[in-house]
């Protein structure tokens, strides 16, 4: 049903290969440059934490990452394939079915209620209602809200609505997950919660994470901590070296070990 | 995306506007109620009016006289050449002549039209009591109402009358002048007729006493669409042709005036239907505005966004006008009905004043729905061009 990550001709190569990174904005009739000149590699299986003040260009840096900010300048390329030569529908696909999202503020089809936003990128992906939806349930059960697949997100604790907003980024299988400051809203034992299943995510199915974070409590999560100031990167500090071999990896996510990403 | 589920979306999103989507539907229900009500009150009035002149077969006829020439006549030749125009199926002629009937001891003044069985059929002639004439070579007669009030006022079925005939010169050969003559009839049949005096009797009883020019002639057409062209070809030959072909086309043609200014009406309310649909589709697009870029950012497609937008739009359009057909159809019929009721409690003619053909019905269906899509074409190409990160930076 959904398709396999595994390309076992990738090990060693980076999975988000940054090359020179510059992006300007106008604002009013000056230029002003948000990113100054990026370049990074992350391997698959990392799990990456980005630090660093606000308006450092943080957000930003993920937007380019996922294919929703144009650059000024140099290259993005996900699993060799370069981003900004597609066109605008083509990335679209790319986010589709290579990436998951998550924002510190869930968002949602406010017409659909709990497991249809869940199954909402399934649905993209042409996938059969009756399918989706059953794919949904079996993962929100896995996160322990199968009692909330009727409700509107909304109804939803803040804690609830961020695991759920886990759950839609993870249904279709993504090679990558980014999430902007996914627990900047939470209190901290949800925020504890949803950070352990990133963990889990990372750990055991070995999906890339790339996170943006305040809070430096949550280090010990990550493999690689990326600091960045006014639109450079300051240093970067891997903690852990991942293995690459990708051929080990549970092929879907869902399925990883013991059932359980809580 | 799969269309199906597009289509779902749109349900939903419309579904989650209870009342805005009623409200706007309500808009385009009530237009498309009101022009369906229109236009089968105007085709109704149009065939009642067609229906009450004619029957098929008077369709297919032409008129045919000489006008005010003293030159041209319409005599056996003139018959004979009406014959060898294209698609005419026969020629009939016809003598009129002022006479005097004379039944017992009073009398009066009339016309006495000559003109055979045929040509008694071709007028689909009224008979109140009696028959035709059995063929076109006996001593009978036909009179109207007028003539037997006059006469006797009691009935003169089978009863003989005299006519005194004058033929006016025209009639005749060139160099003959007036003539009269004087002939006993037995009436077979009383036309329902109660204007002036007249009196139908076969054509021999005029060429038996030297009548060659027919004061004018009916052609009966193959089919009723020949008539337009064989008049003009008559008309060359400097006769007079008419049609009630003719009048039935002014009547026609009066009433597609009428039609277009009831649809005139009829589409401004569809304008204001599709302002509201607009206006509603507008205001969804500015609440959804953030929404529509988190799907996007998601990996929603364009074109799908495109679509979703469209589909409410027609969504919208196709509730309104599926509720505007019913309520259309269901008023007229409804008046129908009554109309039927009180025509019969009162014992007057029953009529059907409004009609509409099933295949208007789905014509209008088809035009609301177009109309609708086309409404939902702005806004849905905005909501395509939404850019994800614009979007959910709005609030």
């Amino acid at each position: 049903m959904i398709d396999n990550m595994v390309n076992k001709n990738s090990g060693g190569l980076p999975i988000i290969d940054v090359v020179g990174l510059n992006k300007s904005f106008k604002v009013g009739k000056n230029d002003v440059e948000v990113l100054k000149g990026i370049d990074i590699e992350i391997m698959p299986g990392e799990f990456v934490l980005l630090f660093g003040h606000s308006g450092c260009g943080k957000s930003t840096f993920l937007d380019t990452i996922i294919g929703l900010e144009k650059p000024t300048g140099g290259d993005i390329s996900i699993r060799g394939r370069n981003l900004y030569d597609m066109d605008e529908d083509a990335r679209a696909k790319v986010r589709q079915d290579r990436f998951g999202m998550v924002h510190q503020q869930a968002n949602w089809i406010k017409s659909l209620n709990v497991v249809e936003n869940v199954a909402y990128p399934l649905m993209i992906a042409g996938y059969k209602r009756r399918d989706a939806i059953k794919r949904a349930e079996h993962e929100l059960e896995l996160f322990g809200l199968a009692e909330y697949c009727k409700y509107t997100p909304t109804e939803l604790s803040g804690g609830q609505q961020q695991k759920v907003s886990i759950c839609r980024a993870i249904v279709n299988n993504p090679w990558i997950i980014v999430a902007d400051e996914p627990t900047g809203n939470l209190d901290t034992v949800s925020a504890e919660e949803v950070m352990n299943i990133f963990k889990n995510i990372n750990e055991q199915a070995k999906r890339t994470i790339i996170m943006v974070s305040h809070n430096p409590d949550y280090e010990h999560y990550a493999t690689k901590l990326v600091y960045m100031k006014d639109g450079l990167i300051e240093k970067i500090v891997t903690r852990k070296n991942v293995s690459v071999d990708e051929s080990q990896y549970p092929s879907d996510l869902l399925e990883m070990a013991g059932g359980s990403l809580i | 995306m799969r269309f199906s589920y597009l289509l779902y979306l749109a349900y939903r999103n419309l579904f989650s506007h209870k009342m805005r989507t009623i409200l706007t539907a309500g808009g385009v229900a009530i237009s498309v109620g009101f022009i369906v009500f229109l236009i089968s009150f105007g085709l109704g009035l149009q065939r009642i009016s067609t229906d009450q002149i004619t029957n098929l077969e008077a369709l297919q006829v032409l008129d045919v006289s000489v006008a005010k020439s003293k030159v041209l006549s319409i005599n056996d030749e003139t018959m004979n050449k009406f014959s060898k125009l294209g698609n005419v199926e026969k020629a009939y002629p016809q003598v009129s002549s002022a006479t005097k009937v004379s039944f017992n001891k009073s009398s009066i003044d009339g016309v006495v039209y000559g003109k055979n069985v045929e040509y008694l059929d071709l007028e689909d002639i009224k008979l109140s009591s009696g028959k035709k004439y059995t063929n076109d070579s006996v001593d009978e007669a036909i009179i109207n109402i007028a003539s037997q009030t006059q006469l006797d006022n009691g009935d003169m079925l089978g009863k003989e009358i005299t006519l005194d005939v004058v033929i006016r010169s025209e009639l005749l050969q060139k160099d003959e002048k007036v003539k009269q003559f004087s002939k006993t009839f037995k009436i077979v049949g009383i036309v329902n007729d109660k204007s002036a005096p007249f009196v139908y009797v076969p054509l021999h009883i005029f060429t038996d006493n030297g009548v060659v020019n027919y004061s004018n002639a009916k052609i009966k057409m193959v089919n009723k669409n020949d008539v337009t062209q064989a008049k003009l070809q008559i008309e060359n030959m400097g006769l007079k042709a008419n049609s009630i072909k003719e009048t039935i086309d002014q009547i026609n043609q009066f009433f597609n005036i009428f039609q277009v200014i009831l649809i005139s009406f009829g589409g401004i309310a569809i304008l204001v239907a599709c302002l509201g649909m607009f206006n509603t589709l507008t205001i969804s697009l500015i609440e959804k505005t953030r929404e529509v870029g988190f799907m996007k950012a998601l990996g929603t497609m364009r074109h799908d966004v495109y679509w979703l937008f469209t589909l409410e739009s027609v969504l919208i359009g196709a509730i309104g006008s599926v509720v505007g057909v019913f309520a259309g159809v269901g008023t007229g019929t409804i008046l129908n009905t009554a109309i039927f009721g009180l025509a019969s409690s009162t014992g007057n003619q029953a009529v059907e004043l409004f009609y509409i053909p099933i295949y208007l019905v789905l014509l209008i269906l088809c035009a609301s729905l177009l109309v609708s899509l086309m409404t939902g074409i702005y806004p849905a190409r905005r909501a395509a061009k939404i850019s994800p990160l614009d979007a959910m930076r709005y609030e």
